[in-house]
C-alpha cells in the first residue's frame, strides 16, 4: 500500500478529490486547496479569509472553543495558508489528525477531524450575512503586521524584493501574503461576498494522504458542496517571458551585518515543457545541492559565503540564485556565479557532477512519499496543469537525461535582475 | 554484538539496541518509510568549554564555538576529496548540526543504505585538520555568524539566555564569535576530537528500513575497539537568581519581538530517567494549559491584539539548565510580560481538572506524532538518549501524570522572581 500513486476523480464542476494511500504515517492528512488567479485582490482576500475562517465557526464561536475542539480531537493540527503557484494563488485549509489506531478509547478521530473541517470551511461565523467585524478587524491588523514583518528574515525579504523588481509588470510580483492597500479596504461584508464567490468559482483540489475510506470521503466532500451552485472560472495562462532588454541592477541598504545577493534569471522553461526534467538537473548541478558548482566554488573554494543556492519556479520560468556574503564581496560573487553558469553552457560538466545532480533529484523523488503535506503540495501544480506522473515515473525520466540536454536548457537562461540588500555604508 | 528489543504496543513502535564491541551504542528503529535515516552523534556540544580525560593532568579551556567549528572541519578529508560528494555519488544527502549538548552527523538515503552508512562512519572517524584548512573555514563560519546576527530571533533568544544565566555556557552562541573562533588551531581541534569522538561517548541511531545483520556487518568492518574513556567536564556554578531582569536590543525589525523565560530552579543532580521524563511531561502539559492556544491567557491577549498567532511556548530542559520559553511579536512587550507574570503567580488557582484532561490528551497525541518522520524520530530519540532517557517511554509517562503532579510542579518550578524579558525592537519607533 505504500506507493505514491495518486488517484483522483471529479466530485463536482471543477472540484476534484485526490487520494494517495499510505500507511507509514502516524497521521492522516486532508487538505482543501482553493485555486484562483494571482493578483493583489485575490492574494489579499485569500489571506484574510484563511485567517478569519480558522478563527471561529457557527458552532465554535470563539477561537478558544475551536482550539479546544482540536485538542480533544487528539491535537488535530488545523492550518490555513496561502501560496503562489506560478501566477495562480491558493488558499489551503488543512488538517492533520492522529490515525484512529492510536485513539485511547476507540474514538473515530478521522470522522471528528473531517467534521471540524466542514465547520470551518462551510459553516462560518456570519452575522447578517457578514463576517464578525471584530474578527475581521483584528485579523486585518495581524495580516498587515505579517507583511511588515517580512523584513525580519533578510534572505526571504531579499528574494521577495527581487521578485517584485524583476516581475514589476507581471502578476508574479504579487506577494503571496497579500497587499497592504487591498487588505485595508476589505470589509466584513466584502469578505463574505468573496467567500461565497470563492466557493462558487474557484478550482477546488482536495487531497487525502494516508489511510482513508475513499467512498466515505468522496461522499462526505460531495455533501459539503451540495448546496453550492458552481460556476467555475478557468485559470489564466501563466506568462513565461524569455527576453530581457537590459539587466536591472538594484542595491538597497539596511541596518545589517551581511549582504544578501539575489540574481534573477528568465529560463523560458516550466513544468509544462518537455525539457523541464533537464532544467531540474541543470539547477541541481548549478546550485541545488551540496555538491553543486555554486556550493563547491563560492563556498568551499572561495570561502565567500555560508549559504548559497539556486532554485527555479516550476510554473513561471524564472530562477533565483541567493548568496549571503560579506558586503565587500558582492562583485566577486556575482562574477563567479555567472562564470559557473558559463561553464555549464560550455559543456564543462564532469561525469561526477552529472551523476551527483541526478542522484540528488532521484533521492528527493524517492523520499517524497515520506511526508504527506509535502507530497500533496508537490502534486498540486501537476494536477492543475494536467501532467500527473508519480515520483517513480519521474525517476525513470531523470535517468535518461544527458549532458547535452542540460547544456541545451542552459542556453536559454538569461540574467534579468541583480538585487543586493547590503549593510549601510560604514556600518559593517 | 546482540540486539535486544523494546516495544511500546500502545503506539505501535519498537527498537533494537546493542553495544558494539568497539564501544559504540547502536539503536535501530524499524520504519516502513522509503527514506532511511542515520544519525551519528557525540555527547559534545557548545557548552563543553572546560574538560579533561582520565589521562590528562590538567583541565583544558577551549575557545567558544569550537564544537561547531569541528563539526564543519570533519567534512574535509586527507585525500582532498569532499564528503558531500561521497554521499551524493550514492544518492544520499548528508548534513550535520551542533547544539548545546551534542554534535551529530546524518544522512538520508533512499538507496545504497549500507554503503552510505560506511561513508558516514568513515568520515566521522577520520579527522584531518591543517592550519590552512582551519584558516579557510574562518570565512565560511564568519558568514554563518553574521547571518545569525541579522536574524532577529537569534538575537532575541541569546538576549534572553543572557538575562537568565550568570555563568552558564548555554548563553554563548553555538557558533561562537568571529573573535573566539580566530583562536582555534588544528592542535586544539585534535584534542577536542580525541576526547569527545571516542566511540564510548557516541551513539548511532538508525531509523527506517534497516536490517540488523547488515548493520552489524558494516559496524564490524569499519569500527575498531576504542579505549574506555572517562571525560570530566567543569561547568561554572550557576546561581538560582537571574543575571538581569531585562535585555533590550535594536535591529531591523518591523514590530518589537519579545521572549520571556523562567529559569528552572529544580535541578537535582541525581535523578532517575523516569523522573526526568515525568518532569518533562509535567512541564509540557502545564505550559500547554497555561499558555497554549486553548488557554485563557493566549485567547485574551490575542483578542486584545497584544499577541499574534506566532506566539509560541516551549520548555527546554537539560541536566544543568532548564527554562520555560515564551516568545512572539507585540507592540506592547512589557504588558505581555506583566500578564505572563500574573499567570505564573496564579498558576495553581488557574488549573482546572477539565483543562488538565484535555491538555494531557493533546500532549499524548503530540508524542505519538513525533514518530512520523524518520528524521524527526532519530533526532528526538538521540536527544532523549543523551539526557539518559528513552523516547519510547514518553507517551506512557504522559498518561500517568496526575493533576496533583502539576500542582507539585508549580510549587517546585514556577517562580515569578525567576522571569526575565528579552526584547528586540526597531531602531526607530515608527508612528502609525
Amino acid at each position: 500500500m505504500n506507493h505514491e500513486k495518486l488517484e483522483r476523480c471529479a466530485i463536482g464542476d471543477g472540484i476534484y478529490v485526490n487520494f494517495v494511500e499510505n500507511d507509514r504515517y502516524k497521521t492522516n492528512y486532508i487538505s482543501f486547496f482553493f485555486v484562483t488567479p494571482l493578483n493583489k485582490k485575490t492574494a489579499s482576500y485569500n489571506t484574510l479569509l484563511s485567517r478569519v475562517l480558522t478563527r471561529s465557526s457557527e458552532k465554535y464561536r470563539t477561537q478558544r472553543e475551536l482550539n479546544q475542539a482540536l485538542d480533544l480531537c487528539f491535537d488535530a493540527d488545523l492550518t490555513a495558508d496561502t501560496a503562489k503557484v506560478g501566477e495562480w494563488h491558493t488558499l489551503a485549509v488543512s488538517l492533520c489528525t492522529l490515525d484512529n489506531a492510536y485513539a485511547l478509547e476507540g474514538e473515530n478521530i478521522t470522522a471528528q477531524g473531517l467534521e471540524i473541517l466542514r465547520e470551518v470551511l462551510f459553516r462560518p461565523n456570519l452575522q447578517d450575512g457578514a463576517f464578525l467585524p471584530s474578527h475581521v478587524e483584528s485579523e486585518k491588523k495581524l495580516a498587515l503586521d505579517e507583511i511588515c514583518s517580512l523584513v525580519n528574515h533578510k534572505a526571504r525579504w531579499a528574494k521577495e524584493r527581487m521578485t517584485e523588481l524583476m516581475c514589476r509588470k507581471e502578476a508574479y510580483s504579487t506577494l503571496a501574503i497579500g497587499h497592504k492597500g487591498e487588505i485595508k479596504k476589505i470589509t466584513p461584508q466584502s469578505l463574505a461576498e468573496y467567500y461565497h464567490e470563492l466557493l462558487r468559482t474557484a478550482r477546488v483540489e482536495i487531497f487525502f494522504v494516508g489511510r482513508f475510506c475513499r467512498e466515505d470521503m468522496r461522499q462526505a466532500t460531495q455533501d459539503m458542496f451540495q448546496k453550492i451552485v458552481r460556476e467555475p472560472r478557468a485559470l489564466p495562462e501563466i506568462a513565461v517571458r524569455t527576453q530581457v532588454k537590459e539587466v536591472l541592477e538594484v542595491t538597497e541598504e539596511m541596518d545589517i551585518a551581511q549582504a544578501n545577493l539575489v540574481m534573477g534569471f528568465r529560463t523560458g522553461c516550466s513544468l509544462a515543457d518537455s525539457d523541464w526534467r533537464a532544467m531540474s538537473v541543470y539547477n541541481s548541478i548549478l546550485g541545488g545541492s551540496l555538491t553543486s558548482k555554486l556550493f563547491c566554488n563560492l563556498r568551499e573554494k572561495m570561502s565567500l559565503c555560508y549559504h548559497v543556492s539556486s532554485s527555479p519556479d516550476a510554473l513561471k520560468g524564472i530562477m533565483l540564485i541567493y548568496a549571503g556574503i560579506a558586503p565587500e564581496n558582492r562583485d566577486v560573487a556575482v562574477k563567479e556565479a555567472l562564470r559557473q553558469m558559463d561553464e555549464i553552457r560550455a559543456g564543462n560538466i564532469t561525469d561526477e557532477e552529472m551523476e551527483n545532480a541526478r542522484g540528488a533529484l532521484i533521492h528527493a523523488m524517492n523520499g517524497l512519499g515520506d511526508n504527506p503535506s509535502v507530497l500533496a503540495e508537490w502534486y498540486l501544480p501537476r494536477v492543475l496543469i494536467g501532467q500527473i506522473q508519480t515520483p517513480g515515473q519521474i525517476v525513470a525520466q531523470l535517468r535518461r537525461i544527458q549532458k547535452e540536454d542540460v547544456v541545451k536548457v542552459s542556453e536559454k537562461i538569461v540574467l534579468d535582475t541583480v538585487y543586493t540588500l547590503t549593510a549601510k555604508e560604514g556600518q559593517q | 554484538m546482540r540486539f535486544y528489543t523494546k516495544e511500546n504496543a500502545l503506539i505501535g513502535e519498537k527498537y533494537y539496541r546493542a553495544k558494539h564491541p568497539s564501544g559504540l551504542e547502536v539503536v535501530l528503529i524499524p520504519k516502513a518509510h522509503r527514506k532511511a535515516f542515520a544519525l551519528f552523534g557525540t555527547r559534545y556540544g557548545s557548552i563543553d568549554r572546560v574538560f579533561k580525560t582520565q589521562k590528562d593532568s590538567d583541565f583544558l579551556t577551549v575557545p567558544d564555538g569550537i564544537a561547531h567549528f569541528l563539526e564543519h572541519k570533519l567534512f574535509e578529508n586527507q585525500d582532498g576529496s569532499d564528503t558531500f560528494s561521497h554521499f551524493a555519488a550514492l544518492g544520499a544527502s548528508c548534513n550535520a548540526f551542533t547544539s548545546n549538548e551534542m554534535t551529530a552527523y546524518l544522512f538520508s538515503a533512499t538507496d545504497h543504505y549500507y554503503e552510505n552508512l560506511e561513508v558516514l562512519l568513515k568520515f566521522v572517524s577520520s579527522p584531518y585538520f591543517t592550519p590552512e584548512t582551519v584558516q579557510k573555514e574562518m570565512g565560511i563560519i564568519g558568514q554563518e555568524i553574521r547571518m545569525g546576527q541579522d536574524e532577529p530571533f537569534h538575537r532575541l533568544y541569546y538576549g534572553l539566555l543572557d538575562a537568565l544565566y550568570v555563568n552558564h555556557n548555554v548563553k554563548v552562541d553555538i557558533a561562537g564569535t568571529e573573535e573566539t573562533i580566530s583562536h582555534i588551531t588544528s592542535d586544539i581541534l585534535y584534542r577536542c576530537y580525541n576526547t569527545f569522538y571516542n566511540l564510548n561517548n557516541m551513539l548511532l541511531v538508525l531509523c527506517g528500513p534497516w536490517e540488523k545483520a547488515r548493520v552489524k556487518a558494516v559496524l564490524d568492518r569499519n569500527l575498531k575497539e576504542n579505549e574506555k574513556i572517562r571525560i570530566e567536564k567543569q561547568t561554572p556554578r550557576e546561581p538560582r537568581r537571574l543575571h538581569r531582569k531585562k535585555v533590550v536590543q535594536t535591529a531591523a525589525v518591523a514590530l518589537p519581538l519579545f521572549a520571556v523565560g523562567m529559569k528552572e530552579g529544580d535541578l537535582k543532580k541525581r535523578i532517575r530517567p523516569e523522573e526526568v521524563l515525568k518532569k518533562e511531561a509535567e512541564h509540557e502539559i502545564l505550559s500547554d494549559i497555561l499558555f497554549g492556544k486553548s488557554s485563557a491567557f493566549y485567547n485574551e491577549l490575542y483578542d486584545k491584539g497584544l499577541i499574534s498567532d506566532r506566539f509560541s511556548v516551549e520548555y527546554d530542559l537539560s541536566h544543568s539548565y532548564g527554562y520555560l520559553f515564551l516568545s512572539g511579536e507585540s507592540r506592547k512587550p512589557e504588558t505581555v510580560y506583566r500578564r505572563i507574570r500574573e499567570t505564573v503567580k496564579r498558576a495553581a488557582e488557574l488549573l482546572t481538572e477539565q483543562d488538565f484532561e484535555r491538555s494531557r490528551r493533546a500532549v499524548y497525541a503530540r508524542s505519538v506524532q513525533d514518530w512520523n518522520s524518520t528524521t524527526q524520530i532519530a533526532e528526538t530519540f538521540m536527544d532523549f538518549a543523551f539526557s539518559g532517557t528513552d523516547m519510547l517511554d514518553y507517551s506512557k509517562i504522559i498518561s500517568k501524570v496526575t493533576f496533583q503532579d502539576l500542582l507539585n510542579r508549580i510549587d517546585l518550578s514556577y517562580r515569578p522572581d525567576r522571569l526575565a524579558l528579552s526584547i528586540v525592537k526597531p531602531a526607530k519607533e515608527k508612528k502609525s
